[in-house]
């Protein structure tokens, strides 16, 4: 019997995941974000400047009796700009989630799980389109900011120290939209466990991990860093946790999955 | 590798029933092989350990020679017994992901097939009427050229004029490096097709062998011979 | 042509039989050439490796001879093709006589009511 061990190499299947991941995610983020941007444009525009050259946020209706459309629109796109951001957040979670949830464990598990590729594989390729789109998330929201407070940018300074707290800040945001997309991933696969009480199992899921992730890590966190370092240190602290906790959502998600094929 | 399926006291329990109790079977290359029994009898349940979709509780699988696994599912073609492609991908999506994750996947072969059905490529499965859907699935698991094929039930709720195709296509496909194995009820329909035959009842294989010998030994069709042995 | 199959027989002796009397009746002619076997297992629904052992068998009665690189062709020899079907015939009307027999006619009526018909 032919047994030459021939070490498997995974990235080319990761990337094969990430792929079809990225390109069955784009219909839908792609016309969300590209909709922040135009209504960022657009509230950018609109809003006024006001005698010391800075923007005018007070956005009436009637200045001086007379009615001020343009300035009423200008409030209106961006109360508007506001709602997409908070739903384009919502909307690129649900979407990567209910993805995880109908590719590994609902109707296109069948597919998937035909496919030449590990568990394993499929986990990092999800994890990498989230990485990305996260990034790609990020640069839209910092672009769409330049676009609405376009008119306050020559007045702008940038100090020296913002730098590292600005990085200090991505790193922050990546590493923690990363830990609650695990830890949604990893409730859904508890909740799947079980087939007659889902939703239960997924609240139990909800209520056990985040009472032992707080109890954990609210212990390092509080007295001994909060002594030790300034804010913008704890930024990267706080960062690291965000990964070991991913780091940990992801692995007890691996051994699910892989439990869950004994059980089905 | 002389056996493309080899089974060694396999066992799979759930935790209200067994559906397979120590089956020991193995499959030579170049045979159409009928998996017959009843519903609920295991067929499923075997097909799909032997895909990797399950694991074992006990014994060993061993398909063409390996583990099932992401190695063993890059060389043999699984088709469950239901639609399971992504309804809102177009045909050509679909063959173009197969070529993508398939070493062993003849991109030509399937469009040739496809063409020959009058299939358009760039239709959305989804639009595409149910027995239509269950060919474009067919050809697309067909093109793989693999050592063995396992279909479950191909032909179980499909017309005539479907049922033909499919058969039509095991029956063009065929070579002495390739074995198919395809599970139905239906046995009369694809009885002159089958050249070696397992019989599972609740779980446990109780006749494996080539379908001349067994029609010569017991002097029935094999069709008979189920009904005979599977009597309620 | 549907292919019919019948219980009580091995399928390759059935599918010589069935182009046996395609040869009789002119459907494969003398000297024409055959599909391949893959071809002619998918007409007749039947598994590749059954209709190989039939051809092969056709060949060894010498109703079918191979040239190697052009494929499979029905005989061009008419005496044999003229004593299968004088011996099928035989068959038959044995088979007949016999049953008839079984129904209680000897061979003078039975030869009556056939010239009569």
């Amino acid at each position: 019997m032919e047994n030459t061990k021939t070490i498997r190499n995974p990235f080319p299947w990761i990337g094969k995941v990430f792929k079809y991941e990225m390109k069955h995610s784009v219909r839908i983020l792609l016309p969300v974000l590209v909709a922040i941007l135009a209504i960022a444009l657009i509230a950018g525009l609109c809003i006024p400047r006001t005698s010391d050259g800075y923007m005018d946020m007070n956005f009436t209706f009637n200045v001086n009796g007379s009615e001020n459309v343009l300035d009423g629109l200008a409030g209106f796109f961006f109360m508007i700009y506001w709602v997409l951001v908070v739903v384009s957040a919502v909307v690129t979670i649900s979407v990567i989630t209910k993805r995880f949830k109908n590719g590994l464990l609902g109707d296109e598990a069948y597919l998937n799980l035909t496919l030449p590729v590990t568990i394993g594989e499929h986990l990092w390729g999800r994890i990498c389109t989230v990485i990305v789109w996260d990034l790609i998330y990020t640069a839209v929201m910092l672009l769409s900011f330049v676009l609405v407070f376009m008119k306050n940018i020559p007045m702008f300074k940038i100090e020296e120290d913002w730098t590292l707290t600005f990085i200090g800040f991505l790193l922050f945001d990546m590493a923690s939209s990363l830990c609650l997309i695990l830890f949604i991933y990893l409730v859904n696969a508890i909740g799947h466990l079980s087939k007659k009480h889902r939703t239960l199992a997924k609240l139990a899921a909800i209520i056990v991990i985040i009472s032992f992730t707080s109890r954990f890590f609210g212990m390092i966190n509080t007295d001994y860093l909060n002594k030790m370092y300034d804010s913008t240190m704890l930024l990267y602290w706080n960062a690291l946790f965000a990964l070991i906790l991913s780091a940990i959502y992801g692995t007890v998600t691996y051994f699910i999955l892989k439990l869950k094929l004994n059980l089905e | 590798m002389e056996n493309v399926l080899e089974c060694k006291n396999l066992t799979k329990r759930y935790i209200t029933k067994t559906a397979l109790k120590g089956i020991d079977l193995s499959v030579p290359k170049g045979t159409i092989v009928g998996l017959l029994g009843p519903n609920g009898s295991g067929k499923t349940t075997l097909l799909k350990l032997a895909a990797g979709l399950l694991k074992p509780s006990s014994g060993e699988i061993l398909v063409c020679g390996l583990k099932p696994g992401a190695e063993s599912k890059e060389i043999a073609a699984y088709q469950p017994d239901r639609v399971y492609l992504n309804d809102w991908m177009t045909v050509n999506d679909l063959v173009l992901m197969m070529a993508d994750f398939y070493k062993n996947f003849n991109k030509n072969k399937a469009y040739e097939m496809l063409t020959s059905l009058k299939i358009e490529k760039g239709e959305k499965l989804k639009s595409l009427s149910k027995g239509t859907k269950e060919k474009v699935q067919l050809i697309l698991t067909m093109s793989r050229e693999a050592p063995l094929y396992m279909l479950d039930e191909p032909i179980g709720g499909v017309d005539p004029a479907a049922r033909d195709y499919i058969l039509n296509t095991i029956i063009s496909n065929y070579s002495e490096n390739a074995t198919v194995i395809l599970s139905t009820h239906l046995i009369s329909d694809i009885e002159p097709v089958l050249n070696y035959v397992l019989f599972l009842k609740e779980g446990k294989i109780i006749r494996q062998g080539d379908v001349d010998s067994i029609r010569e030994e017991k002097g029935m069709s094999i069709d008979q011979l189920f009904r005979e042995e599977f009597r309620c | 042509m549907e292919y019919q199959f019948t219980n009580d027989k091995p399928i390759y002796l059935q599918l010589i039989d069935y182009f046996k009397a395609q040869i009789i009746s002119g459907e494969l002619p003398e000297g024409s050439r055959l599909d391949s076997v893959r071809d002619l297992a998918v007409k007749a629904k039947v598994n590749p490796n059954t209709m190989q052992k039939a051809l092969s068998e056709l060949e060894r009665m010498g109703l079918v001879r191979t040239e190697r690189t052009s494929g499979r062709f029905i005989t061009d020899d008419k005496e044999k093709i003229k004593s299968m079907k004088e011996e099928l015939a035989k068959t038959e009307i044995e088979e007949f006589l016999d049953k008839m027999k079984s129904l209680g006619f000897d061979k003078d009526e039975v030869i009556k009511i056939i010239n009569e018909a």
